[in-house]
């Protein structure tokens, strides 16, 4: 009888960490595919197009993969110098969906800023 | 019986209760955990973008950190930066710190967790670089007789490689990075070819015994760099030559085997091929000329097919042309072959720059008749795609290629490609 009380509860706090625990594995490939991005573009190599192929190859693993328009890039200045700032953002279903309990979708996005060399002609 | 049943059912209430304080246990190190990751990656990324930023500025080290603490807080707000020593001269190492409050760790003493990062930008293994200088008459065009004014060439050209071997060694060299000096012309040699009269005696072929090994000696290097006066004249323009010299003294005895390689030419691109140096008739040839085959060389950057017109300068802008250019451009896939990076600084390539990227039809193209070069401005269009096919850009970009319209322009080129040599990341 407790045991039916008690269940529900303890597999929502183990979903939930199973959840976050994945939301946050994902969040770090955002991080790190939006420093590339703002690496590709600070060394001036690249065109915005690679930069975002760039992106979206190294967020290919998630699960839910990152489209052209989640990925911004902002040439800027900075300090007086030029920069570029390269935000991704992925729109994340959750692994589980139970109703009511937690939202469908979230939003995570990261953003980079990176100093920009001088380009070669 | 009965009484069993239900003491053991209301057993399950506190062991509930005590799994749950296990759970909560978890809960904080699945999530506390997992965000000390992401703030550990956050601040990386942003500790990098930092010694990124600072390291263009160096050896202005006051102007690097403030960059670096800009840059810092634009993708970090809460990080305070510090700059701890690093092992050269030409290197920025940028460590932050902060404090990351955990939610459910506090249960457990742990209110805040300090995380910190470090990156350092600049080099990493040795550097050698050799620094290649037209000093043919081109580079004098417009100098008055002392060469002092702005617009004069060779000027410009000496003030931006002395202002490059400054930037790079540092105050006081540790050795990690060494520069050597090549200048070229249309040939080397151990003696100059008499000078017809009227001609200054310094012209003729830029001697063996005038290039700089490689070294941290500053005072060495600004002397070699000094000694380029633009005087050229006869002996044409063999970049293929200056390439191959620049091979030379990157990779001889004072090279390191584990260093990372550079050249960079200052070149037009417009190769002009003389046989003056052997011509009889000006009480030549003087022996042992480089790129003649005859002294023991290869004559890798000497055409093989024979002048058309018949005149030795001044008149050759014909299928030997195309030959030098295609020879210098397999010289410089040589060059690159062997990892060598090869930057191009080129001055007064005329006719409207282009965002065009090496065409290596056009540049291996010998055959000459009515594709053959000019001199004139169709030329143009092939100097400039030679300086960008010479280039060890990454494929799709121009990265290695800059280019200065004006003499006043060779400064702030030989500038970004300082830069572009110290940004790298290191750790």
């Amino acid at each position: 009888m407790e045991m039916t009380l008690a269940l529900p509860f303890f597999l929502v706090i183990i979903i939930g960490v199973i959840e976050v625990a994945d939301a946050m594995n994902a969040y770090i490939t955002v991080i790190d595919s939006a420093r590339d991005g703002a690496r590709l573009g600070s060394k001036n190599l690249a065109t915005d197009d690679q930069i975002k192929n760039l992106v979206l190859v190294e967020t290919d693993r998630l699960r839910d993969p990152v489209s052209l328009s989640d990925v911004t890039i902002n040439h800027t200045t900075v300090d007086g110098v030029d920069a570029i700032r390269v935000e991704v953002c992925n729109d994340r279903t959750l692994l589980l969906d139970i109703p009511l309990v937690m939202p469908d979708t979230f939003r995570m996005c990261s953003e980079t800023t990176m100093r920009v060399l001088s380009a070669g002609t | 019986m009965r009484m069993n049943k239900r003491g053991q059912r209301a057993q399950v209430l506190p062991i509930m209760a005590l799994l749950l304080i296990a759970f909560i246990g978890m809960l904080g190190l699945a999530i506390d955990v997992g965000r000390l990751f992401v703030a550990k990656t956050e601040f990386s990324r942003a500790v990098d973008a930092a010694a990124l930023a600072g390291v263009v500025e160096l050896p202005n080290i006051d102007a690097a950190q403030d960059k670096a603490v800009v840059y810092l807080d634009e993708n970090l707000e809460e990080a305070v930066a510090s700059f701890p020593a690093t092992d050269e001269d030409y290197q920025l190492r940028v460590s932050a710190t902060r404090s990351v409050d955990m939610f459910f760790m506090g249960i457990f003493g742990f209110d805040e967790v300090d995380i910190s990062a470090t990156a350092t930008a600049g080099f990493g293994v040795p550097i050698d670089i050799v620094i290649v200088l037209d000093d043919t008459g081109t580079m004098r065009s417009g100098c008055n007789v002392e060469q002092t004014n702005s617009d004069c060439p060779i000027k410009q050209a000496k003030d931006a490689s002395h202002a490059f071997v400054d930037d790079l060694l540092g105050d006081d060299p540790t050795g990690v990075l060494q520069i050597g000096v090549v200048r070229f012309r249309g040939c080397y040699a151990d003696q100059r070819y008499n000078p017809v009269s009227g001609e200054d005696p310094d012209r003729g072929c830029v001697l063996f015994d005038e290039f700089q090994d490689l070294t941290t000696n500053k005072a060495l290097l600004h002397a070699a760099l000094d000694n380029a006066a633009g005087l050229g004249g006869f002996p044409g323009t063999n970049l293929c030559a200056g390439l191959d010299e620049g091979l030379n003294v990157v990779t001889d005895i004072d090279s390191r085997p584990n260093s990372h390689k550079v050249i960079v030419i200052l070149s037009d691109g417009d190769n002009r091929y003389s046989d003056g140096a052997q011509n009889s008739s000006r009480g030549n040839p003087v022996p042992n000329v480089y790129p003649l085959p005859n002294n023991g060389g290869s004559g890798d950057c000497m055409p093989p097919s024979p002048d058309q017109d018949g005149t030795n300068y001044g008149n050759d802008y014909d299928d030997r042309i195309d030959e030098m250019d295609n020879r210098t451009y397999q010289k410089a896939m040589e060059i690159r072959g062997q990892s060598i990076e090869i930057y191009v600084a080129g001055y007064k390539v005329s006719g409207a720059a282009t965002s065009a990227f090496c065409d290596t039809t056009t540049v291996t193209n010998v055959g000459g008749g009515s594709s053959r070069q000019a001199f004139s401005s169709p030329d143009d269009l092939r100097d400039r795609n030679l300086n960008k096919c010479i280039a060890s850009s990454t494929a799709g970009t121009n990265d290695h290629h800059f280019e200065a319209p004006a003499p006043e322009d060779i400064p702030a080129v030989f500038d970004a490609i300082a830069e572009s040599i110290a940004f790298r990341l290191i750790e």
